[in-house]
């Protein structure tokens, strides 16, 4: 089953001529095309994949192979409308779960997602904004990964609920209930005050 | 207060900054509480923000690299006049009857025309490839701490990484600077980036050397047939299976060749480094040119290096033995004078000559001990190691 971004879509508006323009480049594998894109969106796609991993040079390394696997399927990508950036979202989120799911069989370990936003920093760094950020960790192990996911996105990535909503195959309603029930998980797992509104997706 | 009715209150809140006027006053200690938590969000995104920022110098390097392998640098080539083929000597030696066909005449032409639509004119082909283990000369025109950038006559400006060098000076010891601009140097290494413009090479070894001429300014010709000339470039791509070297001919012109990596093997192992070597290229049967070196009368005479061959190239300098105590940081060399020590750089060529071992034998680690070598290099002075830039491995004694 494709995931939501890395296949083609019907185009849901009109789009920058620029972009159909550079992603057209990109299809026939030009190589200034490529660096263009590379320019555009690396920062991003090592955020999203920051966010999940344990070490930088783990995303660092898995954001490098987000580009060169998109260049590889450079000839089956469809614009149609499509964000470039939603296919190489796509191509991330793959790449990541492939990694967890292999740290996963080889037996047992917290690197799963937030778990390791603490591990390489906070232990060596007593910054306090470190500290913050080993207190967010484990927070975010209590979300759900449908939260996490709208938590990268639309706090990571500035993704507007309606992009967030394409990417994850959800209603925009859907995805405006997941951030708040995001949020107000974290909030309660960072030791704040219980959450009293309920209901939802 | 209802899920939808505060969905809609955030939503708002977080495009604005602010809590929306019309929230309940029952509302907004919740809402407070969700933007807070919004904020610590932002506290980690901008440490993730500066990482990225710091990484992507190197990840743009190394994508840069990946695209560069995936489209190695062209150069423009143009085809060198060959000995008339199959198809031409049978239709312009009027082997055909007069009494031939139309048919038959015009089916020869139009396979003539096939199989010489290939060298007519100018046309773009694969001179070098990301990884390529390359030896080639220059005029040095600037340098710094960092690297060296040569004027050379195939391909314009190369950048070359100097940091891990070694530099050789004109009796083919180790000196302790690198080499000045104006000076002709050989360089040895990898290459790191193949794009046309952009070339740059990972250097082994830059040695000084006479500078050799630079042809008569015409792009290079694609050579498709045997000749003899200069050595000017050689070389081969990380697998061992492709071999190319570009030829001064004695008129002026450079010719880019696609040779047997084997006969380059060869001539690698008899002179450590072929640049200045004059050589014969010639094809005696195979589909691949092969090159040796150039025993004429007379080659040898005023200007050799001792092996019979004429030469005006770089001053490796060239040991023979057999291979001992090998480690990945060294090994020894035993030679007829004596062992010599040999210092063993990580990415240290080896090529497989006549040992029977392939190259994805010694790719894949296997071991010399015992095995008779052609090391070139240097001597460095100062420690007495030799420091090794290319090993051509022959049979075990």
């Amino acid at each position: 089953m494709r995931d939501p971004g890395e296949g083609p879509h019907e185009p849901t508006q009109p789009r920058d001529l620029a972009d159909a323009d550079l992603a057209a480049r990109a299809a026939r594998r030009d190589a200034a095309a490529w660096e263009a894109l590379f320019d555009a969106h690396y920062r991003r796609i090592y955020a999203y994949l920051r966010f999940r991993l344990a070490s930088p040079d783990e995303a660092e390394d898995l954001a490098a192979q987000v580009f060169e696997t998109a260049y590889a399927r450079a000839d089956a990508f469809d614009y149609r409308g499509v964000p470039i950036e939603a296919w190489l979202l796509g191509i991330a989120r793959n790449l990541a779960r492939d990694v967890i799911k292999k740290r996963i069989r080889r037996g047992p370990t917290d690197d799963l997602e937030a778990a390791d936003l603490a591990g390489a920093l906070a232990d060596d760094d007593p910054a306090p904004a470190i500290q913050l950020r080993s207190d967010l960790a484990g927070a975010l192990q209590c979300l759900t990964e449908d939260q996490r996911e709208v938590i990268r996105l639309r706090f990571l990535l500035d993704k507007s609920v309606a992009e967030t909503a394409q990417l994850m195959d959800r209603s925009e309603d859907a995805v405006k209930n997941l951030q708040r029930r995001a949020l107000a998980a974290l909030h309660r797992a960072l030791g704040g005050e219980a959450y009293h509104a309920g209901g939802g997706a | 207060m209802t899920p939808d009715r505060l969905d809609d209150l955030l939503q708002r809140a977080l495009e604005s900054g602010t809590i929306p006027d019309d929230a309940a006053p029952a509302e907004r200690p919740e809402l407070e509480r969700l933007l807070a938590a919004r904020a610590d969000i932002a506290a980690v995104r901008a440490g993730i923000d500066a990482e990225a920022a710091n990484a992507l110098p190197a990840a743009r390097a190394r994508f840069q690299r990946y695209l560069a392998a995936q489209r190695p640098a062209p150069v423009e080539v143009r085809a060198v006049a060959s000995r008339p083929g199959r198809f031409e000597r049978l239709f312009g030696g009027r082997r055909l009857s007069l009494a031939g066909s139309l048919a038959a005449v015009l089916l020869v032409a139009a396979v003539a025309l096939f199989v010489s639509r290939p060298f007519q004119g100018a046309q773009q082909v694969q001179a070098l490839g990301v990884d390529d283990y390359v030896q080639l000369t220059g005029t040095v025109a600037a340098a710094d701490a960092s690297g060296i950038t040569i004027e050379t006559a195939e391909f314009g400006r190369v950048a070359v990484a100097a940091s891990g060098a070694t530099f050789l000076d004109a009796a083919g010891a180790v000196m302790d600077r690198p080499p000045r601009p104006g000076e002709a140097v050989s360089v040895a290494g990898f290459v790191r980036d193949a794009r046309q413009g952009r070339l740059a090479i990972d250097g082994q070894t830059v040695a000084l050397a006479a500078a050799l001429p630079g042809g008569d300014g015409r792009p290079l010709e694609r050579l498709a047939a045997p000749a003899q000339g200069t050595v000017t470039l050689v070389a081969i791509d990380r697998d061992g299976k492709e071999g190319r070297a570009v030829i001064l001919l004695p008129d002026g012109r450079r010719a880019l060749v696609d040779v047997d990596v084997d006969s380059l093997g060869q001539l690698l192992a008899a002179t450590g480094s072929p640049l200045g070597s004059k050589v014969t290229i010639d094809q005696p049967g195979g589909r691949l040119l092969e090159m040796r070196l150039d025993m004429r009368p007379g080659s040898h005479d005023g200007d050799g290096d001792g092996d019979g061959h004429h030469r005006d190239g770089p001053p490796l300098v060239r040991l023979t033995g057999t291979l001992q105590d090998v480690t990945p940081t060294g090994f020894t060399l035993q030679t007829a004078d004596g062992p010599v020590q040999v210092v063993r750089r990580p990415r240290l060529k080896f090529l497989p000559g006549e040992s029977g071992l392939s190259m994805a034998d010694i790719r894949a680690g296997a071991s010399f001990e015992g095995y008779t070598a052609t090391v070139a290099g240097g001597f460095d002075p100062r420690t007495g190691a030799f420091i090794a830039e290319l090993v051509v491995l022959g049979p075990k004694p």
